[in-house]
C-alpha cells in the first residue's frame, strides 16, 4: 500500500469494526467454510467536486452464497421519489424546517441469523495464522441476504422514539402532537428531517447520539 | 423500554449534516422564493463521462426531420453505452420533466439502437450542456392543494 491516505482508510474501516465487536477471529472449525473478501476502494466528492474523503471498504464476495441456501430474502428501504417531493414543497410553503442526517456504518446495524465465517481481510494484522474472522453482525450489503433485516433493525427504533410508519411509503415516519408535524424520510442510510418544530427535530436528533 | 433505547442509540451513530443540501445526487438549493432542487453535478457528470463537455449547447431537444425506427439506419454497435445512457437520462428525469418525453421515446429502441438513436441520444446531451441548472422549483407561494387528476 503505497498512499497514506488510502492506508489511513482502511485502518479506519477495521478499527470501526473492531470496536464495534463486528467479529471475533477463531478457528475455523471443520465443515464450515470461509467467504473470501476484498477492499474496495472509493474517492467521495462533495457536490462541487472537490474530494471529500477517501474511502475504503470491506466487502465480502457474497456471490459465494446461493439464494434459500445461504440466505433467504434481500431488501433495502428506499424511499419514492415522489415521496421526496412532497417534504420538500411542504417545507417551501410553510417555510419549515429540512435537515439531513446520515448513519454511519449502517449495514452494521442487523444482527446476523446463523454464523458467517470470513478470510481475514489483508491489512488486518492482529490475527494470527490459520485464523479466520467470525462475524458477529452483518458486514455491509455485499452480503445481501442481511439487508433485508435492516428494515427490521432500524426500523422499531423509529416507532419506538414516537413515529407512526406511513402505510403508502414504508420509509417515511411521521410524528404529529400538539403544533408539532415531523416528518422523516429513509433512504438506505441518509435520514431526511422536515418539520415545523425546532425543538422535535433537536430531540430526535439528540436520541440518535 | 429506556434501556433498548439506549442500546439503540449506542449502535447507530449519527453524523449530522445540517440543513439539507446534497441528496441522491440532488442538489437542494433554499431561498426566499422557495426550494430549487436540481441534479446538475448528475448532469455534468452524465456530460463528462460521455465526452460532450466541450460540444456546443444546442436549445432543441429533437430534430423533427430525423425518422426513428429500428430499420432505417445502421445498427449502433455499443448497445451496452447507449442503454448506460438512456438509464441515466432517466435517473435526470427526476428533475427535469423537459426531458422526459424525448427520453421516453429513445428508451422504446434499447434493444436496437441504430446511430439515428444515438445521434438523438447526443442531441440530448447537448441540450442538457446549454441548460445543466435547470430543476424543479417550489414556491414557497403556492397552495397546499392536494389535487388529482382523471
Amino acid at each position: 500500500m503505497k498512499y497514506d491516505c488510502w492506508r489511513k482508510a482502511i485502518h479506519c474501516e477495521i478499527s470501526a469494526f473492531e470496536s464495534n465487536k463486528k467479529w471475533e477471529t477463531v478457528l475455523l472449525s471443520k465443515n464450515k467454510t470461509a467467504v473470501g473478501c476484498k477492499w474496495v476502494f472509493k474517492i467521495k466528492y462533495n457536490a462541487d467536486g472537490i474530494i471529500e474523503r477517501y474511502k475504503a471498504r470491506l466487502v465480502v464476495k457474497g456471490y459465494a452464497q446461493t439464494e434459500d441456501i445461504d440466505y433467504v430474502e434481500t431488501f433495502s428501504p428506499v424511499a419514492k421519489m415522489t415521496t421526496i417531493r412532497l417534504p420538500l414543497s411542504l417545507a417551501s410553503i410553510y417555510n419549515w424546517e429540512l435537515k439531513q442526517l446520515d448513519i454511519n456504518n449502517t449495514f452494521l446495524h442487523g444482527e446476523l441469523e446463523e454464523d458467517v465465517y470470513m478470510v481475514a481481510p489483508p491489512g488486518l494484522t492482529s490475527i494470527q495464522l490459520g485464523q479466520v474472522c467470525k462475524l458477529e453482525k452483518k458486514l455491509y450489503m455485499a452480503l445481501s441476504k442481511l439487508v433485508g433485516s435492516d428494515m427490521l433493525n432500524c426500523h422499531p427504533f423509529f416507532i419506538s422514539v414516537g413515529y407512526t410508519q406511513s402505510m403508502n411509503d414504508y420509509s417515511l415516519f411521521i410524528n404529529s402532537s400538539e403544533g408539532s408535524f415531523i416528518t422523516l424520510l429513509v433512504y438506505v442510510d441518509d435520514i431526511i428531517l422536515v418539520g415545523n418544530c425546532k425543538e422535535e427535530i433537536d430531540r430526535v436528533k439528540k436520541s440518535f447520539e | 423500554m429506556t434501556e433498548s433505547k439506549k442500546a439503540l442509540n449506542k449502535t447507530f451513530k449519527i453524523k449530522d449534516l445540517g440543513d439539507l443540501r446534497y441528496f441522491l445526487g440532488f442538489e437542494v438549493v433554499r431561498g426566499k422564493k422557495g426550494i430549487m432542487k436540481n441534479q446538475r453535478k448528475h448532469a455534468l457528470e452524465l456530460l463528462t463521462d460521455a465526452g460532450l463537455l466541450a460540444y456546443k449547447p444546442t436549445v432543441t431537444l429533437m430534430d423533427n426531420i430525423v425518422e426513428l425506427s429500428f430499420t432505417i439506419s445502421v445498427h449502433f454497435t455499443n448497445v451496452h453505452a447507449y442503454r448506460r445512457l438512456i438509464g441515466r437520462l432517466m435517473y435526470l428525469t427526476n428533475t427535469r420533466p423537459d426531458i422526459t418525453f424525448f427520453v421516453q421515446q429513445l428508451s422504446q429502441f434499447l434493444d436496437k439502437p441504430t446511430i439515428a438513436h444515438y445521434n438523438a441520444t447526443i442531441r440530448i446531451l447537448k441540450y442538457i450542456k446549454g441548460a445543466s441548472t435547470l430543476g424543479l422549483f417550489f414556491s414557497s407561494n403556492s397552495f397546499a392543494h392536494l389535487k388529482a387528476f382523471l
